[in-house]
């Protein structure tokens, strides 16, 4: 609910319907049913202009099938192109698991508020990730490693079902290996050959214990994941003010049009996905 | 400005108009139903008789959106085989349009409807297209419907004002009151003139008479924070409804949509078209539906219309037009539920 207007470019100022078409370069396989897309604009020009902050989401286009809200899980401070990460659920998101490299996508983005990661220098950052929830968290996560010195401390849990339900896995070592940060893993059930933590995210939080001095937590995952995370830290000495996590309502124009993903009077398109829980406690219940 | 025009010069007048613009206006088809169309689409010559140009309060039907938001419109569309411009996106006509026959309601709901396309950092390029270029011809209504209540929701005169001119029917002639440039350059027409104090006297009457249609009891209540989220009635009014969207498709303030993609003569098209937020669908995601029950999405519309747009626009989102009043297959109707809703405290 950043008051900000979103950093947005010419194009889709005059015509926010009308996609920019970019290849698919690089498709990377996370887990049985998520694929990692990473998509280049066909204009030259746009693949330098084009950029976003973390949290921000896009409109992916398969032509002929329609289009749908996936978060950019890349960061802008790698630009070139941009990555997204897909579960496969239903009609738009089986088409674009069928797309080998170079099939050509449309983006229409980007959308929405972002984390204020601005207001967020200098402090200590803990981020819990359950599943592909981990996709906005990535981006914000690679952006800060790649501005390290401006935070403090950063502890990650990112939990799965199970240790091949994980996604990003070739990351994990750059994520350990940076800086003053840490990557704690956990999974529902033992498995062979499994050298971290089994149970589920909330838990595990408990047992890590972080401290809430001086700390923004950021957390997305499934509702019943977020649910407990959020009991957890409150228990842990978390306010309301220091949690954030983003917000999923249908949407198909994602400019504050066509009236589909509002929570009261906000539209989660444009005051959100990003939202503190201070925020989301103002909200009627129905999201 | 104000100008007077007879009865007899009144049809001469708007062929006049035609020249410029491309006119819409409210006909009365040749089986008596009133609908906004395309006068131009008339044969020549039958602008009054024949089929009648409806300027009283009859030919309210059809919601004047249908000219700035059509039920469905082409985004753009796609050619795989075009390696050069795949993607085109159609562009608007060049002759402007005037809407003619427009009420006090219905200037309120283009005034609805341009907060929700064109504020906010995103304008709607398709509808800015055709509102910039729109000329608003509207008129007094000379008598409520049984079914509406605009002075319950706002200040139908202070409506009026929204439009480029008003025509004011004092029985001997129209008295045409112009509100902008636009307007006072339609009136600089020699079958007008100028107006007496007496037909000035009876056109103020007849704007009175608009100001003085009782209020409902329900006008109070109309404060920002007043619909409870857990009213009884949501359940009570949302039991007999049949989730068709008829109060929405023809509600001329309601402007949400669907994008959908279609394959067309070998090429795809991107269109938008209405929608409803009365269906389960509108929300369906892949996860879980946050409205899943019809009294969620009963207190959605209500809610949207005199609390979510109070708040983001400082305007009520409903006119009071009485459309879905009329047009509910089961006869729910907005006032009773109105009405029965707990302020909340
Ligand atoms: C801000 C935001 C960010 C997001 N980020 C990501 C992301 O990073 N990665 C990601 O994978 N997802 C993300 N999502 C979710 C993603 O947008 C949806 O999974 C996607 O839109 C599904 O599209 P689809 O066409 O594949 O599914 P659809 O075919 O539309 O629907 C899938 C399922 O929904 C049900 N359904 C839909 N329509 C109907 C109907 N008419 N009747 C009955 N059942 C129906 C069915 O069960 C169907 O199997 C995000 C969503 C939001 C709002
Ligand atoms: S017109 Fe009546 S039955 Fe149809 S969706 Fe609206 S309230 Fe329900
Ligand atoms: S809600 Fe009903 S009365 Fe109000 S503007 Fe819409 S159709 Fe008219
Ligand atoms: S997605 Fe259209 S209003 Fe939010």
């Amino acid at each position: 609910m950043s008051s900000a207007q979103p950093a947005t470019i010419e194009q889709m100022k005059q015509n926010p319907y009308k996609p920019l078409l970019a290849t698919i370069e690089e498709i990377v396989e996370e887990t049985w049913d998520t694929k990692t897309f990473r998509a280049v604009f066909q204009d030259e020009e746009m693949r330098e202009k084009f950029t976003y902050k973390p949290g921000q989401f896009q409109e992916v286009s398969v032509f002929g099938v329609g289009e749908a809200t996936f978060c950019l899980a890349s960061t802008p401070t790698r630009p070139g192109s941009i990555e997204f990460s897909v579960r496969k659920v239903g009609s738009l998101t089986d088409a674009l698991h069928e797309m080998s490299e170079g099939a050509v996508v449309g983006i229409r983005g980007p959308f929405g508020n972002w984390f204020p990661y601005q207001e967020w220098k200098g402090k200590d950052l803990l981020f819990i990730g359950g599943g592909i929830g981990m996709a906005p968290l990535r981006s914000l996560l690679n952006f800060c490693l790649d501005n390290r010195d401006d935070y403090g401390r950063v502890d990650v849990i990112y939990g799965a079902r199970s240790s091949d339900l994980l996604c990003y896995k070739t990351e994990f070592d750059a994520w350990r290996n940076s800086k003053n940060t840490n990557l704690f893993l956990t999974i529902d059930k033992e498995e062979e050959g499994w050298q971290h933590n089994v149970g589920f995210v909330p838990a595990y939080l408990n047992d890590l214990a972080p401290k809430p001095d001086n700390t923004i937590a950021i957390t997305c995952g499934p509702p019943i994941m977020i649910k407990f995370v959020l009991q957890n830290l409150a228990t842990l000495g978390f306010t309301d003010e220091q949690i954030y996590t983003t917000l999923e309502m249908k949407m198909k124009c994602g400019v504050g049009k066509c009236g589909r993903c509002n929570i009261g009077h906000l539209f989660v398109c444009v005051d959100g996905p990003v939202f503190s829980y201070a925020q989301i406690r103002g909200l009627p219940p129905e999201f | 400005m104000d100008k007077i025009v007879t009865k007899d010069n009144m049809a001469a007048w708007l062929r006049s108009l035609r020249e410029k613009y491309e006119m819409i206006g409210p006909v009365k088809r040749p089986d008596g139903a009133p609908e906004f169309r395309d006068i131009d689409m008339m044969p020549p010559g039958i602008i009054p008789g024949g089929i009648e140009v409806a300027l009283d309060n009859a030919a309210w039907l059809m919601p004047p959106k249908d000219y700035l938001l059509p039920p469905t419109e082409t985004l753009f569309t796609y050619d795989e085989k075009d390696q050069a411009e795949p993607l085109k996106v159609p562009l608007a006509g060049d002759k402007p349009r005037l809407l003619l026959g427009l009420r006090a309601c219905d200037a309120r709901a283009i005034r609805v409807l341009d907060h929700v396309y064109l504020d906010g950092a995103f304008a709607d390029p398709y509808y800015a297209a055709r509102r910039k270029g729109m000329v608003m011809v509207g008129n007094v209504c000379d008598e409520a419907r049984w079914s509406c209540f605009c002075t319950s929701v706002g200040e139908p005169v202070e409506w009026l004002k929204d439009l480029d001119a008003v025509i004011t029917d004092i029985g001997a002639g129209f008295v045409v009151t112009a509100n902008t440039p636009v307007g006072e350059s339609l009136l600089d027409s020699s079958y007008l003139s100028d107006p007496s104090d007496q037909q000035m006297n009876l056109k103020v009457a007849a704007w009175d008479k608009l100001a003085a249609i009782p209020k409902r009891p329900f006008a109070d209540k109309l404060a920002k924070d007043f619909l409870a989220w857990d009213d009884p009635i949501w359940e009570k009014y949302a039991r007999k409804c049949l989730g068709c969207g008829i109060c929405s498709y023809l509600c001329p303030s309601c402007s949400c949509f669907d994008i959908q993609d279609e394959r067309v003569a070998g090429q795809i098209e991107r269109f938008r078209c209405r929608d409803t937020c009365q269906t389960c669908y509108f929300t369906l995601m892949p996860s879980h539906n946050p409205r899943p029950e019809k009294k969620m999405r009963m207190r959605q519309r209500l809610s949207h219309k005199f609390k979510y747009q109070p708040e983001q626009f400082d305007i009520i989102g409903c006119t009071g037009c009485g459309r879905c009043v009329e047009l509910c297959p089961v006869n729910l109707d907005i006032r009773q539920a109105l009405a029965e809703v707990t302020p909340n405290e």
